[in-house]
Formats: structure tokens, C-alpha cells, sequence
């Protein structure tokens, strides 16, 4: 499965284990994290981990589909990362302190 | 602004997108059945979300631009690198408001999503004109080089930007 | 030569990812692990695709990569600003070295912007 050329396929291998240890460092931040905030940037930076380590395989296994499976991965993974922020913001806007913040910043969306 | 279609803007999208189709489908035949549609709901799409205003790019701008990302992308990597390992931490870091001297929405964009790119800055929240920005060492000029990588997202733009100087409250270019 | 740049572009690119992962567990705050993710992280992303487009050499490949490239350096910095402006709304405390000089008179709500935290 690795390509014949023997300078890609250790570097590939090399960047595959260095990818798969920070995935499970970030997890480890997702797993900690004291607010939610640190778990949906814990999240954020999983999706472009695995995007770096969809675009290594496509490298390392010589398959070219797989970089269009990190675009599209890529795509779903922002709508996700910005889906759960508002939700975040729209839980903490149900408490009235936090909606006299609102009101003092006078740029909304 | 006026949503007005000029000849050379449908010309320059259509030989964009169908190119783009092309290169993508490595020039198979069949596909354009689908391809051709979709070149169409591109432009249709294009034309609705972005207005097609006289935007008029400037070439070297964009050149010098790209060439000046690159190289502070790289510094802002070794950046984080740097303090990331040093187990004494020299960060100095503070909430900043910077008002923007850009007006053009695509030009404030492009210099919100640069700030966040480079070294020791990330922009954080808009009000209106200001915006708030982290700095991580508040040692460093931190307006200087933001007035910096203003002009620089200026001279990408040519008659679109107007800079105004808050101060005096006139507009110099 | 081609697989040579693509060699060093993969170690150097994964290399970039470990230390933005090694950063959101050592950085004290939450907004300065967002300034390792978006930097750290989408540069070593960067670099392993283009060294897939210098792998590959052909033109749809290194479409398709600088597209890749062009999407992620146009979303990380605005998930990382709406990251930051829910955190602000959920109370999110800074760390405490944090200057906060210019808006303390303005905000007088505990948070980001908590004027106690000098």
C-alpha cells in the first residue's frame, strides 16, 4: 500500500504517528477542558488534525480520493465547529447578565 | 450597491468555472450533463451573494500580499512553537481595541481573517468600527504592525478602500 | 526531487500540528490555545497539502489542494472568532496576567472583560 518511493513513505509514516499523537493530545484538552469554550476549540482543532491526516494518507497510500474526502470533510467539519459557538452563545444569552453584554456591545451579526 | 452584471464579469466566471469543471473532471465527455448545470447555479449563486461591484484588483498588490502572508504564516508557526516549549511561558498578553481605518467589507474581512493568521494576534469580537483583538506580548508595537497589515490589504484593493483618518476625519488614500 | 520536497513538506507540516496539539494542553487560557489552533494547526495542514500537490504533480490535484488550503485559511480564523465571542458571552475567565486596560471602564460585567483581573 505505501508508495515505492522511500523518502515519502518514511516521512509519510512519520507524519501519520505525529498526527495520530496530536489528535490524541487534543483529545486529551476535549476530555479537561474547565468551560465548554476549551472543548469546542479542542474540536476545532481535531477536525483540522484530521484534515493534515486525510491529506498525509492520500500522500502515503498513493490514493488521490482521499483529498477530496478532506474537502468535504473540511466543509462539514466548519459548519459543525460553528454550529456548536452559537449554541454556546445562545445558552449563555438565556441568563440576563449576560444579556446586558449584548446590549453594550452595539454590533450584533 | 448596485447589483449591476457587466459583460466582462459573466465572461470572466463562466471561463472560471467551466475551467474549474474541466480540470476536475480531467476533461471526461460525459459529464457534462451535469457540469454544464452546475456551471450555471455557480454563476446564479455567484451573482446573488456576491454583488458584482467595480472591484478593481490591483496585480502587484496582490503578489506583494501573497509573498507577505507566506512569510509571516511561516514566523507565526515558529511563533507559536516558541512558546509552546518554553516551560517559563513569556507570554504578556491583553484585550486590544484597534479601530479600523479600512471601510470596504471585503477589504475588512480580508485583514480580520490576516490579523488572526500571524503572529501574536487574534481577533476576537467587531463593534461597529472597533475591533477587538488578543495580543499575546504587548511588548511588541501592536498598533504599528496593524496599521501595517492594513495598508498592505489596501494596496491589494485599488479604488474600493477608502481610508479615513479618525482623527482629523478626513479621508486620505 | 518532487518526493524530496514532499518529504520534508510532511514531516514539516506534521511537526507544526504536534506543536499546536502540545499547545491547547500547556497554554493557560482558552483564548491563547486558539491562537495555537488557528496558526500552529492550519499552517501544518498547509504545508502537508501542498506537499500532496507537489507529490502528485498533476493540475487537478493542485487544484484541489490549494482549494483545500484557500477553505481552511478562510474558516479557522472566523470559527476562531465565534469561538471567542461565545466564550466572552458564557464568562469565560482570562488568564490572569492578561492586560485589560481599555475596555475595564466599559464592561462592567464579570468575564473576559472583569476589571479585577490585573
Amino acid at each position: 500500500m505505501p508508495v515505492e518511493s522511500m523518502p515519502v513513505a518514511i516521512a509519510g509514516q512519520f507524519a501519520l504517528a505525529a498526527l495520530l499523537i496530536s489528535i490524541i493530545l487534543a483529545l486529551a484538552r476535549l476530555v479537561k477542558g474547565p468551560a465548554a469554550a476549551d472543548r469546542i476549540v479542542a474540536l476545532d482543532l481535531i477536525s483540522i488534525l484530521i484534515v493534515a491526516f486525510l491529506a498525509a494518507y492520500s500522500i502515503y497510500a498513493g490514493e488521490t480520493s482521499f483529498l477530496d474526502v478532506a474537502i468535504g470533510y473540511a466543509l462539514i467539519a466548519f459548519l459543525g465547529t460553528a454550529a456548536l459557538a452559537r449554541f454556546l452563545m445562545r445558552s449563555a444569552l438565556k441568563k440576563s447578565e449576560n444579556r446586558e453584554k449584548l446590549e453594550n456591545m452595539r454590533h450584533y451579526e | 450597491m448596485a447589483k449591476s452584471m457587466s459583460l466582462t464579469w459573466l465572461i470572466a466566471r463562466i471561463i472560471i468555472y467551466t475551467g474549474t469543471w474541466w480540470v476536475l473532471t480531467k476533461g471526461a465527455a460525459d459529464s457534462w450533463p451535469v457540469g454544464i448545470p452546475a456551471v450555471l447555479a455557480a454563476i446564479y449563486i455567484d451573482f446573488n451573494l456576491f454583488r458584482p461591484k467595480n472591484a478593481r484588483w490591483s496585480v502587484v498588490g496582490l503578489i506583494a500580499f501573497v509573498l507577505f502572508f507566506l512569510k509571516y504564516s511561516i514566523y507565526s508557526g515558529m511563533d507559536v512553537v516558541r512558546r509552546a516549549y518554553d516551560p517559563r511561558l513569556p507570554l504578556d498578553p491583553a484585550m486590544v481595541e484597534y479601530p479600523l481605518r479600512l471601510t470596504s467589507s471585503a477589504a475588512r474581512n480580508l485583514f480580520i481573517c490576516t490579523v488572526s493568521l500571524l503572529p501574536g494576534t487574534l481577533s476576537t469580537a467587531i463593534e461597529g468600527h472597533k475591533l477587538v483583538i488578543h495580543a499575546l506580548d504587548v511588548g511588541r508595537p501592536v498598533e504599528h504592525e496593524l496599521n501595517r497589515i492594513e495598508n498592505r490589504v489596501a494596496a491589494v484593493f485599488k479604488n474600493s478602500v477608502l481610508i479615513k483618518d479618525f482623527k482629523t476625519g478626513e479621508s486620505k488614500k | 526531487m518532487n518526493e524530496i520536497i514532499t518529504a520534508v513538506l510532511l514531516v514539516l507540516g506534521s511537526l507544526f500540528s504536534f506543536v499546536a496539539a502540545l499547545g491547547m494542553l500547556r497554554l493557560p487560557d482558552t483564548v491563547i490555545r486558539m491562537h495555537a489552533a488557528t496558526k500552529a494547526g492550519t499552517l501544518g495542514a498547509g504545508l502537508i497539502l501542498i506537499g500532496e500537490a507537489f507529490f502528485y504533480a498533476e493540475l487537478g490535484i493542485t487544484l484541489r489542494a490549494l482549494a483545500a488550503i484557500t477553505f481552511l485559511l478562510l474558516t479557522a480564523p472566523v470559527a476562531a472568532h465565534l469561538i471567542g465571542r461565545a466564550a466572552y458571552f458564557s464568562n469565560v475567565k482570562l488568564w490572569h496576567k492578561t492586560w485589560i486596560d481599555q475596555l475595564a471602564e466599559r464592561y462592567k460585567t464579570g468575564g473576559y472583560f472583569d476589571p479585577d483581573h490585573k
